[in-house]
């Protein structure tokens, strides 16, 4: 394997291993949209122009999903790997800090796509949800939150 | 043969502070090479200069005839490096941390081996957090030689373990110098450099006050040994006090200490008693180490030197 797919591959194992990143990045939305749906249902309802809660609202959970990934469980593991030392490691060797970069970001847009995907499923089948957007709108955001503190960690000097 | 390091007049300032101020020198294929010195000395910061984890500030640094800044990638390819402060992702097996250090590098080489050598054969599963210092210490040494390197630096290896891992780790270093490559190491653990160095250099306030083989060096300040023996009967101490290079003579007891100089003191001591057809037992010497020469040098203690 390519130093990118081990990358990935490793990154992808180690996500899944933490608890936390597993709950917040993974079971979260689903189990978000689970108690969305027992609480409000999706009976039509006039101020949501005749649409049920879970139709108006379950893409926009994948909001919640990005602003978790993005803002709370990647800069924490990142600030992690950082502060003991193990990016630094990486910088001992010839692997260009983008491929680490770029198979990091794949990693998380993946966990997170597939928690959208469970999210809408739930939402649809299980509540009847008729989801108001686009899919690929719905699967473009998750990536853009590691991005930008993953190329601080890996280029600034310890 | 092209020396594996060579810097001149290398400097690095953290603001007001010279921790690297106009160091040279040359680290020859095939040899360990020590850099000691107190805490606070320099050494990190000259290693991760020559490393290129660190931009110099003026100075030639050359690694196999490249500048680490310039050609990082070409001459990472042939390096290995033991950072002093350095972790690994967590979460992942001692197989996945081999296995993922490995892709970084163009012609890694297989791994496998590695395990049974530095004793890690059975740990290959084991989460990397969940294993004793010395085991982390022996993973840390596996990834720097993950590419076959040419060259090893090792900073500050052993500190932190047992005597136990620290002699494992001194036989793992020596198979690595035994293999054909160069190793550059730092500690601030005499004995470790006088066990282990073919040359060590001595850093002070980031300049090298010392740099010759461990024997050169510490005869160079002229120390004296001491020689104590359990002797049977009293031997003529006067036949003693004769012998090349002894300044002092005297018996307490059954125990006879002599004191002098030169590297064949003990030899010359022995022949005398031998000849004098003393019974003898229990044979000490004590002779002026590394710290000495710090001392000699720089009058002031080794362990003195501030924190980094």
């Amino acid at each position: 394997m390519n130093a990118f797919s081990t990358i990935a591959t490793v990154q992808a194992k180690r996500t899944l291993r933490d608890p936390a990143a597993t709950f917040f990045m993974l079971a979260f939305a689903p189990m978000f949209a689970v108690a969305m749906g027992l609480i409000f249902g999706n009976d039509p309802l006039q101020e949501f122009g005749n649409h049920g809660y879970l139709d108006a609202n379950l893409v926009s959970f994948a909001a919640i999903i990005v602003v978790i990934s993005g803002l709370i469980v990647t800069p924490v593991d990142i600030i992690t790997q950082r502060e003991s030392g193990a990016l630094r490691r990486f910088r001992a060797t010839p692997l260009r800090p983008v491929t680490y970069i770029a198979a990091d970001v794949v990693v998380r847009f993946v966990i997170s796509l597939v928690s959208i995907a469970l999210m809408i499923a739930i939402g649809t089948l299980a509540f009847g949800a008729r989801p108001k957007a686009t899919w690929w709108a719905s699967c473009s955001p998750p990536p853009s939150g590691s991005s930008p503190s993953l190329r601080w960690a890996m280029r600034s000097p310890p | 043969m092209t020396a594996a390091v060579r810097c001149t007049d290398v400097t690095k300032s953290y603001r007001d502070l010279r921790a690297v101020d106009g160091i040279s020198f040359e680290v020859r294929q095939g040899e360990i090479f020590g850099i000691i010195g107190p805490n606070g000395a320099g050494k990190t910061t000259l290693l991760e200069c020559i490393e290129g984890l660190r931009t110099r500030d003026t100075g030639v640094i050359e690694v196999f005839g490249m500048d680490p800044e310039r050609q990082t990638r070409e001459v990472r390819e042939r390096t290995g490096v033991q950072l002093q402060s350095a972790a690994l992702p967590t979460h992942i097996t001692v197989a996945e941390a081999l296995d993922l250090f490995a892709s970084c590098y163009a012609t890694p080489a297989d791994w496998r081996p590695l395990l049974p050598r530095l004793g890690l054969e059975d740990k290959r599963d084991t989460y990397v957090e969940k294993l004793s210092g010395g085991q982390r210490q022996r993973v840390f040494i596996a990834l720097a030689l993950i590419n076959d390197p040419d060259l090893v630096f090792l900073d500050e290896l052993t500190t932190g373990l047992d005597p136990q891992s620290r002699l494992a780790i001194w036989d793992v270093i020596r198979e690595i110098r035994d293999g054909g490559a160069t190793v550059v190491l730092t500690t601030h653990f005499m004995e470790e450099a006088e066990r282990l160095c073919d040359r060590v250099a001595i850093i002070d306030h980031g300049r090298v006050v010392a740099l010759d083989t461990v024997p050169a060096l510490i005869g160079s300040i002229a120390a004296e040994s001491r020689i104590t023996i359990t002797v049977s009967g009293t031997p003529p101490l006067d036949r003693l006090r004769a012998v090349p290079g002894v300044v002092h003579a005297e018996q307490t007891g059954d125990r006879v200490t002599v004191r002098g100089t030169g590297t064949r003191l003990a030899q010359d001591v022995m022949a005398a008693l031998a000849e004098l057809d003393v019974p003898m037992r229990d044979l000490r010497t004590e002779q002026a180490t590394l710290e000495d020469v710090f001392l000699a040098l720089t009058g002031r203690e080794m362990r003195e030197g501030t924190s980094a």
